[in-house]
């Protein structure tokens, strides 16, 4: 199972094995940035339809400030580490996630509550502090439930995708039948 | 005086009006009503515009501020996608081994041949293995000398490390061990017994394709070393004209061959081996004989070839495309006998690097790296070694240069040329990398650590 994901994976990441964390002595389908991009990317997807925490403006410039910080950590301009590495992949799939949920939250009914968005960010900041620490002590049961959440989280991100792609292609063609007809040539 | 009903009536025009029964008040005639239900009646139905107009600014704010969080959401998740798309196309541009350099190294404590990992981001190095082997079975025998080549499995993560004594012993075979980097798992050896000139093979990179290593076993035949099972299988090209010899095709799925069409030489056939069948295709056929004293460079599809052939004057450069020159030059060594290690073609497809020895004077010799355009520009180079003690010509295949995926570094270890009869001094026994991306090919180099007793093996 595990040779399928590396082959998968291969397609989007370098899975170059100096910053690829191996638990339990088997490596991961990916490498350290995209393991936090995937596992925050899945545990996002799961907490904005569980808590439905509120997309105010100061959530989505928060998560802003999030996807932006993957441009000083991408580009090498600091100095980092596996950990910081895997945490910036983290915040950056939580910032992805929450932007490509924007155009499908608005389909749905919120309830929510101040709790909901505090429920949000402690579940956040816990996935930051314990995936790499799963990665690094973890043995072969964290390989494995690791690369679940890796293979879940990449999963949701396509979902998302090919939702985002659906209601854009929907509103083009809503947007096109409410064009005037065109002429026909004389 | 019956009790007033203005205050009722009002009311109950206002709650019309806002419910939509406009027409009712507009039909009415207030003068034909008393004047205090008329002017009520009919500030009813002012407000009841009021109130129509303040709904329908209502509606249509609420409207517009929809289209605008939809838009708003779409423009940002139309951020997202794109963050999340320039994050995959740059996270797969950087290959596998390009942080990760092997190279022979020293092990001082032993003073045996070894491999060697240095990290390019750490900055750090890290010996990897050290086989230790001795010439007799007394006690206090010397260590046997050993070459050693390391390359990469194709997933990345496994090391590949093959070695042989530089000896001409066929008996001797060559021993190949795969290591994982950084994670636990075996460390698998093989042994391949009667491979003529084992020692020899190895100055050419290893024959990776896949999970299998091919090995060259003697004039005609080759051997086949599955990595993970171990199984071995060898072939003979009985049909084959001349002698064969098997590189790494540069996408590391596959293998090339050069097949000369007599024991002497005359044409020489560039073709590509099917690794699972050992069916060959040829792809071009170069009409002269290669010298031996030739560094060759190709592309991943085998249809571009570069000979780099020292001549006694000035050296020359071939670019075969598909069976026909398509250009060629003479490289100017400002009148320096030169002679070329190993070559290796640019990404562009437009240059040769190559690394060389070039005489220095009349009792020294210098080692660089060159870039050869295909075109009459002239040459760049630059010097990693000046004025080592005099070598045999043969040295400079012991002195070669590897080029990162991308392009913009390569490596190249000094390591073999500290254990010939006439060493290098310590200072440049080191590991070079060479910046080719930098106008002035920034050289860094890393210090490869001598042990105290060196013995001199290589010649």
């Amino acid at each position: 199972m595990l040779d399928v994901l590396y082959q998968l994976f291969a397609a989007v990441c370098g899975q170059n094995p100096g910053h690829t964390w191996a638990p339990g002595g088997i490596w991961l389908p990916c490498c350290q940035r995209c393991t936090g991009l995937y596992v925050g990317a899945g545990v996002a997807a799961l907490l904005h339809v569980w808590l439905r925490p509120r997309l105010t403006n100061r959530f989505l410039e928060i998560h802003g400030a999030f996807l932006m910080a993957m441009a000083p950590f991408g580009f090498h301009w600091v100095a980092q580490g596996p950990a910081l590495r895997t945490a910036s992949g983290a915040l950056f799939g939580f910032a992805v996630v929450t932007f490509l949920w924007l155009p499908l939250s608005s389909h749905f009914t919120f309830h929510v509550s101040r709790p909901g968005v505090w429920a949000y960010f402690l579940i956040l900041g816990g996935t930051l502090i314990l995936l790499p620490l799963a990665a690094s002590m973890g043995g072969t049961f964290a390989a494995y439930a690791l690369s679940a959440l890796v293979a879940w989280g990449a999963a949701a991100l396509f979902a998302l995708v090919a939702a985002d792609v659906i209601l854009g292609l929907r509103g083009v063609l809503c947007w096109l039948r409410r064009l005037p007809p065109s002429r026909a040539p004389a | 005086m019956p009790p007033s009903t203005a205050g009722k009536d009002a009311r109950r025009y206002v709650v019309m009006a806002i419910k939509g029964a406009p027409a009712t008040i507009e039909r009415a005639n207030p003068l034909a009503l008393p004047a205090g239900t008329a002017i009520l009646r009919v500030l009813a139905g002012s407000a009841a515009q009021i109130a129509r107009k303040i709904g329908a600014r209502a509606s249509e704010y609420k409207e517009r501020q929809i289209m605008n969080n939809t838009k708003r959401n779409a423009t940002l998740a139309l951020v997202g996608l794109l963050a999340l798309s320039v994050y995959i196309l740059a996270c797969t541009s950087f290959s596998p081994d390009d942080t990760k350099v092997l190279y022979p190294a020293f092990d001082v404590a032993s003073g045996a041949t070894g491999i060697a990992g240095y990290d390019r981001e750490a900055r750090t190095s890290e010996l990897l293995f050290v086989p230790v082997g001795y010439d007799s079975a007394e006690t206090n025998a010397e260590v046997t000398p050993a070459v050693l080549r390391a390359g990469w499995l194709a997933n990345g993560r496994d090391i590949v490390i093959a070695y042989a004594s530089p000896k001409d012993d066929e008996k001797a075979g060559m021993t190949v061990a795969v290591m994982p980097w950084g994670a636990r798992k075996p460390v698998r050896t093989f042994h391949v017994p009667a491979l003529k000139d084992a020692g020899e093979a190895l100055i050419s990179p290893l024959c990776i394709a896949g999970d299998q290593l091919f090995l060259h076993a003697s004039g005609k035949s080759i051997a086949r070393l599955d990595l993970r099972s171990g199984a071995l299988a060898t072939k003979e090209f009985e049909d084959a004209k001349g002698d064969l010899s098997f590189y790494p095709a540069p996408d590391g799925a596959s293998v090339f061959y050069f097949e000369a069409d007599s024991p002497s030489g005359g044409q020489t056939t560039i073709g590509r081996l099917n690794p699972k069948g050992f069916s060959r295709t040829p792809l071009m056929v170069v009409s002269n004989s290669l010298k031996e004293a030739t560094a060759a460079a190709y592309d991943t599809d085998g249809k571009v070839l570069a000979l780099l052939a020292a001549g006694d004057d000035k050296p020359s450069l071939q670019v075969w495309r598909d069976g026909k020159v398509v250009f060629s030059r003479e490289v100017d060594t400002h009148g320096k006998k030169t002679v070329f290690g190993n070559a290796i073609l640019a990404p562009s497809g437009k240059a040769i690097r190559a690394s060389f020895q070039q005489a220095s004077g009349t009792n020294a010799v210098s080692y660089g790296l060159m870039e050869i355009p295909f075109s009459e520009a002239p040459t760049r180079e630059v010097m990693l070694i000046k004025d080592a003690p005099p070598q045999d010509e043969a040295s400079v295949s012991y002195f070669q240069a590897g080029v990162s995926h991308d392009g913009k570094t390569a490596a190249l270890a000094s390591t073999y040329l500290a254990l010939m009869e006439k060493p290098i001094s310590a200072p440049d026994c080191a590991l070079f990398f060479v910046d080719l991306s930098d106008p002035n090919w920034k050289v860094t180099k890393v210090p490869i650590p001598m042990p105290a007793k060196l013995v001199p093996v290589l010649k």
